[in-house]
């Protein structure tokens, strides 16, 4: 199993570096970045400071007039300076579209893999694979998809379908909603776990230079194991002001909650990310980005939260 | 008989409709007249501004635009001698970009461009905003080619698109590039602004501005909406 992750992480860097060799762009980006954490939280250490090195490659072509193709390789490898301990990362996708008349039909398969572990997680080796269909009638009108996902990993196999839709009434104003079912066939399971989800989102322009987004889903879990039965939810916004090409800035506060049926209990968290990106030259660009974190929020006591500032700079070529 | 009732009523029909085109077709000038009446000019300085209207009137410039900032300029308490300049140079503005739009495009579809007022002032806007005439000239040519019907309404997009990737600091030429990829494609002229957040969006993925820019003139073509656009580029 191990060789047979290894080959295939083999095979998307060779091809990744074979690329240039095909018609079509190549871009590649190297950077470095450090973080500090101060946490005031029971399960984590109150300062930690992290560095990474990382990069990614990517090639795209346009596949006659119809067709698309986009591979792309990730990699990232930090040291945790508190506990003197490295990490890795790395992660392949290639994505692959074709126009059936105004309509897209659309590929994609994906891998993620640590072999010594990443963020506090043991190793482990996640492919991922999805179909979509997206209809496209037109602007102001309504465009429905339909979405075949799944992946595999240490847990199980899941595998999920989605339909919705997609409309733009007004280029400052998008709305779409969508409804999901996934199969998750767990080990050591009677029977796999189903869960029904909705998701709904609207996004905007105000202007040239500032956009917006809302997102909102929720979740349920019909399961053998009643420790795991229950709701489940997101909630994302994003504003993003750029008003030139070397300055953006993003903010992006979030919630997240669970509702579990059998303890009937509540676990929410919220997460806020303050991002500024400097685009100093067209090849080299500098980021800031503040992140603070509050869980527990469903019970009185003091909830611990967790302040995380990370900088970095990539070099593009 | 028929002949002489049906001249009667087309007489008929004449002295109704010229005493109320007499009262309503001035209405510019007695606009003009009440806001100067209104302001602090004197007899001179009032004359002057109201050659400048008479003299538009002749040429066949439009004169609400000019109305207007008349009277914004009286509202702000803006200084004859300024004013005046003010409205020249705005009058001058239609008369220049009246001869560049006649000159690239003939006289019949020049025409077509000046029947609506928006397409007009949008011209006049990015000439005064320092799109330079050859620059114009090169806009107004893409869009004329473009099969739609509503080739004019996106021209004006494809202008205001223009300004605000050079103020977000794109090189004109390839701003130009952008757009002239966009009057080639289905994408419809309200959603041109969307190219701005796909070059952000970029940004943030580590694309420079310049690949993106390719990108998005090699795909635009291809697209019938903005959303199909990004998914090709991002």
């Amino acid at each position: 199993m191990h060789t047979s992750k290894l080959s295939i992480l083999m095979f998307c860097m060779v091809f990744v570096i074979a690329l240039p060799l095909y018609s079509g762009q190549t871009g590649a980006f190297i950077g470095v970045s450090g973080d500090y954490r101060y946490a005031d939280d029971p399960l984590l250490e109150t300062h930690a400071g992290r560095v990474d090195l990382h990069g990614n490659v990517d090639h795209r072509m346009l596949l006659g007039d119809t067709g698309f193709l986009a591979v792309s390789l990730f990699g990232e490898a930090a040291y945790a300076v508190e506990d003197a301990d490295f990490s890795d990362y790395l992660e392949a996708s290639l994505r692959n579209s074709w126009l059936l008349g105004p309509n897209t039909l659309e590929f994609s398969l994906g891998a993620r893999q640590s072999f010594g572990g990443y963020d506090g997680s043991e190793p482990f080796f996640i492919p991922s694979w999805a179909a979509e269909f997206r209809f496209d009638r037109g602007f102001r009108s309504l465009n429905p998809f339909v979405t075949y996902e799944g992946y595999v990993d240490d847990s199980g196999i899941y595998n999920g379908v989605r339909a919705g839709f997609v409309h733009m009434p007004a280029v400052e104003f998008r709305y779409g909603l969508s409804v999901g079912g996934t199969v998750e066939v767990v080990e050591n399971a009677d029977r796999p776990d189903l869960l029904g989800s909705v998701m709904g989102s609207v996004d905007g322009l105000s202007g040239y230079f500032l956009n917006w987004s809302v997102q909102a889903d929720a979740t349920y879990r019909d399961s053998t194991d009643a420790a795991a039965e229950g709701f489940s939810g997101n909630l994302l916004g994003t504003v993003r002001i750029a008003p030139s090409r070397s300055f953006q800035i993003q903010v992006t506060p979030s919630l997240h909650w669970t509702y579990l049926i059998a303890g009937n209990t509540w676990d929410v968290g919220m997460e806020t990310a303050l991002r500024s990106d400097f685009t100093a030259t067209d090849h080299l660009f500098w980021y800031v980005e503040t992140v603070g974190t509050m869980d527990r929020l469903e019970s009185g006591s003091p909830h611990p939260w967790s302040v995380r500032v990370s900088s970095g700079v990539d070099l593009v070529w | 008989m028929l002949q002489m009732r049906s001249r009667a009523i087309a007489l008929l029909v004449i002295l109704w409709v010229l005493p109320v085109g007499l009262l309503t077709g001035g209405t510019w000038s007695s606009q003009v007249d009440r806001t100067l009446s209104d302001s602090r000019f004197d007899a001179e300085e009032s004359q002057q501004i109201r050659q400048i209207f008479t003299r538009a009137d002749e040429e066949h410039l439009p004169v609400d635009p000019l109305v207007l900032r008349l009277n914004e300029g009286i509202a702000k308490g803006i200084g004859p001698t300024l004013l005046r300049d003010a409205l020249d140079t705005h009058a001058d503005a239609y008369r220049k970009t009246r001869e560049i739009v006649r000159l690239e495009l003939g006289d019949e579809e020049a025409d077509r461009l000046f029947a609506t007022a928006t397409v007009w002032d949008r011209t006049v806007t990015l000439y005064r905003e320092g799109v330079g005439e050859q620059q114009l000239g090169a806009l107004l040519d893409m869009f004329s080619k473009q099969r739609s019907a509503d080739k004019w309404n996106n021209y004006r997009y494809g202008g205001g698109l223009l300004m605000a990737l050079q103020q977000w600091g794109l090189e004109s030429a390839t701003a130009l590039s952008i757009i002239e990829s966009l009057s080639r494609s289905a994408i419809a002229g309200e959603e041109y602004r969307g190219i701005l957040d796909l070059l952000n969006t970029g940004i943030a993925q580590r694309i420079p501005p310049q690949e993106m820019a390719q990108r998005i003139i090699r795909s635009a073509p291809k697209s019938r909406t903005m959303h199909a656009l990004g998914r090709m580029v991002r």
